[in-house]
């Protein structure tokens, strides 16, 4: 598959002010997006994840690699381009006084597209009710709901979404992820940034850990958690406790004896979990 | 270029929604109005007393020309300075608080369409303004209504521009509440410098100065002369000066916080 947005050897400066030198906070950051992925950011806060997305939304200026967007360079790319990307960022706001139709609509008509899909998303997202709420009135989550809409009301061929549950009740959640899978269905590319892991294994494709502006490590989580997996077998016994083994030959023989003596009650593989993974790799928690 | 156009009427329909929807507006589009009803009850009584001791025909055609030029310039001068001072301050400060500035512009809205919006219509809304208050002051017939709203038009200008720049610049509104106050002075300079030559001989320079001259001019039938050129220069001056201020700012301002 065709990259639709890469990056290989970002740096980013912040300045510090003063005399300070400035602070380097995206470290020669690399890594491509394929037409159709959809490619989790994880990290915790401060990681850099929303500065990358600032990066390739024209949001800031890279110091030094390349950015590519529909494959040319970030720097050439045109409004058409542009077009062609949806961008719910960490602030995204819509109208207070306009209505969530209101604000719907207004995104519609600056997109150029016909404002008759909107019904159909409202349902979706759970919004019908409130349609004709004045966005003043409604609670965080409906925002960042009527939000995402807005982001992805002209059908985007690449959508950027920083934190697009934040704030969610589990149910607007689990609605958000259902469409989330549905778009990457459809085609439509998606680079998130999460600090949620469960989200991240839910809904990505692949998944970049990103520590301190650099890139721990970036695969498909069933890899990362592969990769990372602990040399060892839980089993729980009837009457001797819980025994710990190790997953080579030796370790069979353990858990073969345990369930030919009908000792074992349950045996566990013992597979890190996301978070797990991003502490082995980095030695920090989130 | 049909993708900006159609941008900037998208835009130019929600500010105008915005405008009627924010009582804080109305308020501001309803206070000139307000002010002009004032000036009428206040000087309801001038032109008789001005006839009444006027001691001739000359002296009391003049006096009539002042208090024209004086209701209509303040008029003028409210409307410029209500309208476009706190709709355009206040509007782009509260877009860049609330981070709708920076939504837009992720929707691929460019600053200039969002500014081109913002300018035109507080210059819509000024005349709309400005000719309500025309007829409520009611001291001028409506075949002048033509011209003042074209030197009203002239004079909001300079005022457009530099408002877009303290927008520009304020963090959220209670910058802009402090951004604002220069600029409706400035506006409202005009109505200060009829008080006396002193205070006239400075005003005359000012952005909205030029408008004052322009409206004496009208009231004497004299605005196609060319003692219009020195404050039409004044007020294309303040314009251009205005632009380019703005042209070289407006890159680096318009991000929200």
């Amino acid at each position: 598959m065709s990259a639709i947005l890469s990056m290989e050897g970002v740096i980013l400066s912040f300045p510090a002010g003063g005399s300070t030198p400035p602070r380097q906070v995206l470290h020669n950051l690399t890594f491509s997006l394929a037409r159709g992925e959809c490619l989790g950011f994880l990290g915790p806060s401060g990681a850099g994840k929303t500065t990358t997305i600032k990066l390739l939304t024209r949001q800031l200026k890279k110091d030094a690699g390349r950015i590519r967007l529909f494959g040319r360079p970030i720097e050439n790319a045109s409004d058409a381009d542009y077009e062609r990307i949806g961008i719910l960022s960490d602030t995204s706001a819509l109208y207070e006084r306009m209505t969530i139709e209101e604000n719907l609509r207004l995104y519609a008509r600056i997109r150029g597209v016909s404002p008759q899909g909107i019904p159909g998303l409202l349902e979706r997202m759970g919004l019908a009710n409130a349609r004709r709420t004045p966005l003043k009135n409604c609670s965080k989550g409906m925002r960042q709901r009527a939000a995402l809409i807005a982001a992805l009301i002209h059908s985007p061929e690449l959508l950027f979404l920083d934190e697009p549950t934040s704030g969610l009740d589990p149910a607007a959640r689990t609605e958000v992820h259902r469409m989330l899978g549905e778009l990457i269905a459809g085609g439509t590319t998606i680079f998130l940034t999460t600090h949620d892991m469960a989200e991240a294994e839910k809904v990505c494709g692949r998944v970049a850990i990103l520590n301190e502006g650099r890139i721990a490590a970036c695969d498909t989580p069933d890899a990362l958690k592969l990769a990372h997996a602990r040399n060892r077998v839980t089993v729980r016994t009837r009457s001797r406790g819980t025994i710990v083994t190790s997953k080579d030959a030796a370790g069979a023989d353990v858990v073969a004896e345990l369930m030919a003596q009908g000792e074992a009650l349950s045996i566990h593989t013992d597979e890190p979990n996301l978070e797990e993974v991003f502490l082995d790799l980095t030695g920090r928690t989130f | 270029m049909e993708a900006t156009l159609r941008k900037v009427r998208v835009l130019m329909g929600k500010d105008l929604a915005d405008l009627v929807k924010n009582p804080s507006m109305l308020v501001c589009l309803a206070l000139p109005v307000g002010f002009s009803l004032v000036t009428r009850f206040a000087l309801a009584n001038a032109s008789d007393q001005v006839a009444a001791a006027a001691a001739s025909a000359a002296a009391l055609s003049r006096a009539d020309q002042v208090l024209r030029t004086f209701t209509l310039t303040s008029a003028l001068a409210m409307a410029i300075g209500m309208v476009v001072g706190m709709t355009v301050v206040y509007g782009i400060a509260e877009e860049k608080e609330k981070h709708t500035l920076r939504t837009l512009m992720l929707a691929n809205v460019s600053a200039g369409e969002i500014v081109a919006s913002r300018a035109l219509v507080a210059l819509g809304a000024t005349l709309a303004v400005a000719t309500a208050s025309f007829f409520v002051v009611g001291t001028a017939g409506v075949e002048l209504l033509p011209a003042y709203l074209a030197v009203g038009a002239l004079g909001a200008l300079p005022i457009i521009l530099i408002s877009l720049v303290f927008g520009l610049a304020s963090r959220d509104q209670m910058t802009a509440g402090f951004y604002s106050v220069p600029v409706v002075l400035i506006s409202l300079a005009p109505i200060f410098g009829m008080y006396n030559e002193g205070a006239s001989s400075v005003v005359r320079w000012l952005p909205t100065g030029g408008m004052n001259e322009l409206m004496g001019l009208l009231v004497e039938g004299r605005l196609m002369s060319v003692d219009a050129l020195l404050p039409l220069g004044v007020t294309l001056a303040w314009t251009v000066a205005g632009g380019a201020v703005f042209a070289a700012l407006f890159r680096r301002l318009i991000r929200d916080n």
